[in-house]
């Protein structure tokens, strides 16, 4: 048993030096921003409309569904004279 | 085993090996799970698109990337993690408890430079995972020319930290037509053979130590 404690001390010092070094590292989105600023909306979205967002992104090699959603809002508000 | 595409340069093609990855370890009849450590989010998109079928896809963030994979390791065969292109809290905390570190790079002397930063890293975190293998793989690698080779090499001679993984991922439109409907390269109506055969290294030298012969 005296075995078995010592090992769980030691799983708990590598433990606390992993977190030391985790903690060196950037936050998730430091430069822009924190993960409470993040909404989570449900978009209600025609297949239709899905498709041809699905068209465009192929002309977008690298660029995410999600990303591309959000750029068309900036444009639309931007556009708009909103922001 | 635990494995985690990362690097500190964005737009080297991490998501794209990582989903491939998963993939050709699912039509290998491994229980898979894909973890999106990458603040874009990538993986994840690419999830949604296919339905999360096939094998499971967690987005996990910071401290969590650490602590969620230790409880969920015992239940897969192997765990891909996509660990985003900057030095974060989440690459960091995958690293700890990885077993290979793949770091993509492009032929190009702006990517070669960033390696400076990733071998002070791993130095780093091989103080609380000293068993960390760590493997360089040149993707979006040049169709011809002497790029690819020189890049390797100035890798084997300044950086042996990073071993090579033998095979070059080419930069074709395959990998990214794929990727847009949710799918790996071997999933298209009409497969990129090509681009077939080089996941298929890739992924064999991860899995096996090898490259096998292509058996789908």
């Amino acid at each position: 048993m005296t075995v078995k404690k010592k090992n769980e001390e030691n799983d708990q010092v590598l433990d606390e030096l992993r977190y030391a070094i985790i903690s060196k590292g950037g936050s998730v989105i430091d430069d822009m921003l924190t993960e409470q600023d993040w909404k989570k909306i449900t978009l209600r979205i025609s297949s239709e409309m899905l498709k041809k967002i699905k068209i465009a992104l192929t002309q977008r090699p690298g660029l995410t569904r999600n990303a591309w959603i959000l750029e068309a809002i900036h444009e639309k508000i931007n556009r708009d004279g909103k922001d | 085993m635990k494995i985690v595409i990362g690097g500190i340069k964005g737009g080297t093609g991490k998501t794209t090996l990582a989903v491939n990855l998963a993939v050709v370890g699912h039509k290998l009849k491994k229980k898979i799970l894909l973890v999106d450590a990458d603040e874009q989010r990538s993986a994840s998109d690419w999830a949604e698109q296919r339905g999360f079928a096939d094998f499971p896809t967690i987005a996990l963030a910071g401290n969590n990337v650490f602590s969620q994979i230790r409880n969920l390791e015992e239940n897969y065969d192997d765990i891909i993690i996509d660990a985003g292109g900057r030095d974060t809290q989440s690459l960091r905390s995958a690293l700890t408890i990885a077993n290979k570190f793949i770091v993509p790079f492009q032929p190009r002397s702006f990517d070669v430079w960033t390696l400076d930063r990733v071998k002070k890293l791993i130095e780093e975190i091989k103080t609380v995972n000293p068993d960390l293998e760590c493997y360089h793989i040149i993707n979006r690698g040049d169709s011809r020319g002497q790029d690819n080779i020189d890049a390797g090499e100035i890798i084997l001679s300044k950086y042996p930290i990073l071993k090579p993984l033998k095979t070059v991922i080419g930069n074709r439109k395959a990998f990214a037509n794929a990727a847009s409907d949710g799918k790996s390269v071997f999933e298209m109506p009409e497969p990129d053979d090509k681009a077939c055969n080089e996941v298929w290294e890739f992924a064999s030298l991860i899995y096996h130590g090898d490259i096998l012969k292509r058996s789908f």
